[in-house]
């Protein structure tokens, strides 16, 4: 009976020595941490206040944004790749549509399908494979449009009906390129190897978001790492490198080669800079992760915080917050006009900013 | 065929349960330390990227394997047994304790597991942990039962 109790007592040390490990951890991680507060100063003005107009609860969290045209938002969803949901943008009428491939027999990795609508087209993009369809909105059936189509990518931005630009990783360079590829006349493939700067190595220090703005005609290309942006017209020449507020000129990521496995991977906790961006006429709009110098850090928690800046001249504007919805951080954003179109995972909602961004 | 299970029922009744649990562990522990020290530089990078550990990765890329490896020799001489399932129990708690909390607080998850551990969900894992550290604790029961037994028989 006594050696027995002593065995329990051994025993209950030991969950207690995990606990006291465990908490030591946490209290000494950067979990506990409160954010770091950087030296930049941001400006938040009334005129972009937001005023949340509707929402709706999808169902589920797999879906992304596909394409916006007046009064409509396009869902596309990682997990029923060929599925497209369409909505207005009081979000009353939502409606579904299985995009149709006839060329097409089977689907590897489908999860890496993506669609981009842009009206009267809409593209089915899959880097993996690879495969660039086109098909026009209110048929949805697309078909090869390429008439070389062997090339790898990750992400893929139309430009026009027969342009796109492409990210793609390069096993020469070891690294993330931009490139433009065309339907129309030959070259079909253009690259910009300079675009992207590397920062040691050619992945991560360039990681970034793809974009494109239909009205100013310029690719934009932003760093999730650091304090930088480019701007370059449709051909990929470069039109200028913006700085966005933040001091984080240099990549903060630590990266390992594991030769065995031919590949790279972080080694570190990175610091991401800039979160999701989006573009909306001539301005970019950045949702930043740093907590500025005079901002209150408890709204901050709260929130996430958008930066906007002029593409036209390359300068800094002002910035806004985006409250936490059901509790859930934004978890990707999109403006048109006076309109903020927001994911929180599973829930869409459209928000009015107070007066429209000076055109 | 009835012979043949009959065998099977002789095989259980003459196996110790005791040395099940032992030989399972060491198994487990030997595999998992080296599945780690194989791709030791992976391992280290998964450790960097765990929001817990992330300070700390350098120690505890070296500590965790070698812990294993020391737990798995105890295990497998007689006198340090039972401070061997001790050690697994403390091991298996500290795995199950750290994914619990991994999934609880952390804003994503990363993986740090080698071999065809690492291609277990984080749920099934936590499962199988915790089946891992019922068996420690049940492997400690028996060890002191069987002790007292041979106290007494002495």
């Amino acid at each position: 009976m006594e050696i027995k109790s002593k065995h329990v007592f051994f025993l209950f040390g030991c969950v207690l020595l995990i606990a006291v490990i465990l908490s030591a951890l946490y209290a000494f991680s950067p979990l506990s941490e409160r954010p770091h507060r950087s030296s930049f100063k941001r400006r938040f003005a009334s005129e972009t206040l937001l005023t949340e107009r509707a929402s709706v609860d999808l169902g589920f969290n797999s879906f992304y944004f596909a394409g916006l045209a007046p009064d409509k938002i396009y869902l596309g969803n990682y997990s029923a790749p060929l599925l497209l949901e369409y909505m207005n943008t009081s979000l009353t009428e939502i409606e579904q549509v299985r995009v149709k491939l006839p060329e097409l027999d089977s689907l590897p990795s489908p999860a890496r399908l993506r669609m981009v609508v842009d009206s009267p087209y809409f593209f089915v993009n899959h880097g993996g494979m690879p495969l660039i369809l086109r098909g026009r909105v209110g048929s949805w059936e697309a078909r090869a449009i390429m008439p070389d189509s062997d090339y790898y990518f990750v992400d893929a931005e139309p430009l026009s009906a027969n342009s796109l630009v492409l990210r793609s990783f390069s096993t020469y360079f070891k690294g993330y390129q931009l490139a433009k590829k065309t339907s129309l006349q030959a070259p079909y493939f253009k690259f910009n190897h300079d675009l992207l700067q590397r920062q040691g190595d050619g992945v991560f220090s360039v990681d970034g978001e793809l974009l494109f703005s239909k009205e100013l005609k310029r690719v934009i290309y932003i760093y999730s790492y650091r304090s930088q942006y480019i701007v370059a017209d449709t051909s990929l020449n470069l039109f200028f490198r913006g700085r966005t507020i933040d001091t984080f000129n240099t990549a903060n990521v630590s990266v390992l080669e594991i030769p065995s496995q031919n590949k790279s991977v972080l080694a570190s906790l990175p610091t991401i800079v800039n979160g999701h961006a989006c573009v909306s006429f001539k301005y970019l709009f950045v949702q930043s992760n740093l907590l500025s110098a005079s901002e209150s850090e408890e709204r901050f928690e709260r929130s996430s915080v958008v930066d906007i800046y002029d593409l036209s001249q390359g300068r800094y504007v002002e910035s806004f917050y985006i409250p936490d919805f059901k509790n859930l951080k934004m978890t990707d954003f999109r403006v048109v006009g006076k309109r903020v179109i927001i994911m929180f995972s599973r829930y869409l909602v459209v928000y009015e900013m107070n007066e429209a961004l000076p055109t | 065929m009835v012979d043949g299970a009959n065998k099977i029922i002789a095989l259980m009744k003459k196996l110790n349960f005791l040395d099940v649990i032992v030989f399972l562990f060491m198994f487990l522990f030997i595999y998992a330390a080296v599945s780690k020290l194989v791709e030791y530089d992976l391992f280290r990078a998964q450790l960097g990227k765990s929001p817990l550990l992330t300070r700390y990765a350098g120690i505890f890329s070296w500590v965790v394997p070698g812990v294993e490896l020391i737990v798995a020799g105890m295990l497998f001489i007689p006198r340090y047994q039972l401070a061997g399932l001790y050690g697994s129990f403390i091991l298996m708690l500290g795995f199950t304790g750290y994914i619990a909390f991994i999934l609880t607080f952390s804003p994503y998850v990363p993986c740090s597991c080698g071999g065809i551990l690492g291609g277990m969900g984080w749920t099934e894992h936590l499962v199988f942990n915790g089946a891992f550290t019922m068996l420690a604790i049940a492997g400690i029961a028996l060890y002191v039962r069987q002790d007292a037994k041979h106290q007494v028989v002495v």
